[in-house]
């Protein structure tokens, strides 16, 4: 894993998961510099990773929205009650 | 035979997402949005028995929310009076620009933009729903919700490596579903 962590050159799985990581913002910048270098040369996480971005930006400039957890756990149990006066 | 048969218990899971990014397209409100939902699917099930089985559960919980949310503007609109547009012009000179003013700009493209973003949002959210249920809550809480890598793993008690690979799984389902049904 070490080994891995640190060598300059990474292989696709790798790339695809570093990519990810990037849509978030939670790669550090050695994993960013290591991804930009296989992008460099690598017509698979090149397209990987446009359409990877691609999505990010739907999600987030479509203000793609929804319940949040814990109104949507309160909703489940007021739910539940009102069922069993159904059943 | 009803081609489509309710299962009141899977409405949460299955919707709640879906029917709330419906309503906050046109309710602006977080508060209001969630009472809709809930009151559309309390509703839903006072009147299960008058489900046909024509067309598909979502599509009849959306109808019934569609008359939730006219009901709640009728609400609103009763309290606040009869909705009122007054112009006034200030200067005499300016009085008869008023034609110009009712034209329709053609470079305004805002509506337009409104309703394809919203139409892209429930298209994400038919995606989503096709996704397994795990993945598709692991996808929101990250993506949409912005919650934190840790607060995901210890909510579904998985470690890291399992979130991400979960995440990779959920959207390059997600990419291709929209590839078939948006971008063809």
């Amino acid at each position: 894993m070490e080994a891995k962590a640190t060598k300059l050159f990474i292989d696709c799985e790798e790339a695809k998961h570093i990519c990810d990581k990037a849509q978030y913002n939670e790669t550090s910048w050695w994993e960013l510099f290591r991804l930009n270098i296989r992008l460099l040369y690598c017509n698979v996480t090149k397209a990987y990773s446009k359409r990877n971005q691609k999505l990010s930006t739907l999600v987030t400039d479509n203000k793609v929205d929804c319940m949040e957890s814990k109104s949507k756990a309160e909703l489940k149990v007021k739910f539940q009650e009102e069922l069993k006066n159904h059943q | 035979m009803p081609k489509h048969q309710l299962d009141p218990n899977k409405w949460i899971d299955s919707y709640a997402d879906y029917l709330f990014n419906y309503t906050i397209t046109r309710v602006s409100n977080r508060d209001v949005a969630d009472d809709l939902v809930q009151e559309t699917f309390f509703s839903g099930l006072k009147s299960a028995k008058n489900f046909k089985g024509e067309a598909s559960e979502r599509t009849w919980l959306v109808s019934i929310l569609k008359r939730k949310i006219i009901d709640h503007y009728r609400k609103i609109n009763s309290n606040k009076g009869k909705a009122e547009v007054r112009i006034n012009y200030s200067d005499g000179e300016s009085e008869g620009d008023w034609l110009e003013e009712r034209v329709a700009d053609p470079f305004d493209k805002n509506a337009e933009n409104k309703l394809e973003n919203e139409e892209l949002g429930l298209a994400i959210h038919n995606c989503l729903e096709k996704l397994p249920q795990k993945q598709a809550e692991i996808f929101k809480m990250k993506t949409i919700q912005n919650f934190d890598t840790e607060a995901i793993c210890n909510e579904f008690d998985i470690s890291a490596s399992n979130l991400w690979v979960i995440i990779h799984r959920a959207r390059t389902s997600l990419a291709g579903c929209l590839d078939e049904t948006w971008f063809k």
